[in-house]
């Protein structure tokens, strides 16, 4: 996902990368630092949207609509090609810088969305390391990018409304590196879970 | 010595009535390539390319 995300490999896409860490192997021994329950749900409604046995790792969704083991890089890269047909609303984020916590201004428009649909905040960490102690990578020093640290809802838009406008007060973590932060907004279909709009911004 | 003036005068607006024609020219010329240049500039590689999110399920564990 890192090559995907410094690289850009594929021509008139502009990918955007988010790293989910889920909790459901860390009774295995080793307890993943970034690791979430929300995340595990997360991922349980794709396996319900496309119809799978159940969860595994790693997983790689592209646009909410397709989805594959995620160290097949190949198979990304088409399926990034095929997205790129799939025009997409505008996101427009600026970040305001309060005492205690920042601002977030949020504008979509354009959308065309036939069903309704979530905006989310997924706020992702850079340059990430952890030296895992047990577990299957028990021994290893682990670099990550855009490792989600929350996600949180900004709202939900309704069948056929073409705009969104939200400000948010965005909580941010003392452990956490801020200038290595990117606040990422994205429109999500309720059902089919298609990406309808995404942006990212920094601090 | 009146045809000679007369001339001279002629020619002199001439000239200039050719200059204004020409400063017109140049200075629409000048406007397209300005405005082509910002055309060009404002037309950033993050507006001609789809932007398209990649997740990923993963554990260090």
């Amino acid at each position: 996902m890192a090559k995907l995300q410094t690289e850009q490999p594929v021509r008139d896409a502009e990918i955007i990368t988010l790293a989910f860490h889920v909790d459901y192997w860390n009774y295995l021994g080793w307890k993943d630092p970034f690791s979430s329950e929300t995340f595990s749900q997360r991922q349980r409604n794709y396996v319900r949207a496309f119809g799978l046995d159940g969860s595994y790792t790693p997983q790689m969704v592209v646009d909410g609509k397709f989805e594959f083991t995620g160290s097949r890089y190949d198979t990304a890269l088409a399926d990034i090609g095929k997205s790129v047909a799939n025009k997409k609303g505008e996101v427009s984020l600026s970040v305001k810088e309060e005492l205690l916590n920042p601002s977030l201004s949020v504008k979509i428009s354009g959308l065309n969305i036939t069903e309704d649909s979530d905006v989310m905040l997924a706020i992702a960490e850079d340059n990430l390391t952890t030296n895992v102690k047990r577990g299957e990578n028990g021994g290893k020093q682990l670099n990550h990018i855009s490792v989600v640290r929350n996600l949180v809802s900004l709202g939900t838009i309704k069948t056929g409304e073409k705009t969104f406008e939200t400000e948010k007060s965005v909580k941010i973590n003392s452990d956490w590196k801020k200038e290595k932060l990117n606040f990422v907004v994205f429109v999500q279909n309720k059902t089919s879970k298609n990406i309808a709009a995404v942006g990212k911004t920094k601090l | 010595m009146k045809k000679t003036i007369f001339l001279s005068l002629f020619t002199l607006i001439a000239v200039m009535a050719c200059n204004f024609g020409n400063n017109e020219v140049t200075d629409a010329q000048t406007y397209q390539t300005a405005k082509s240049e910002m055309l060009e500039n404002t037309k950033t590689p993050n507006n001609t390319k789809e932007i398209v999110l990649v997740e990923l399920f993963t554990s260090e564990g």
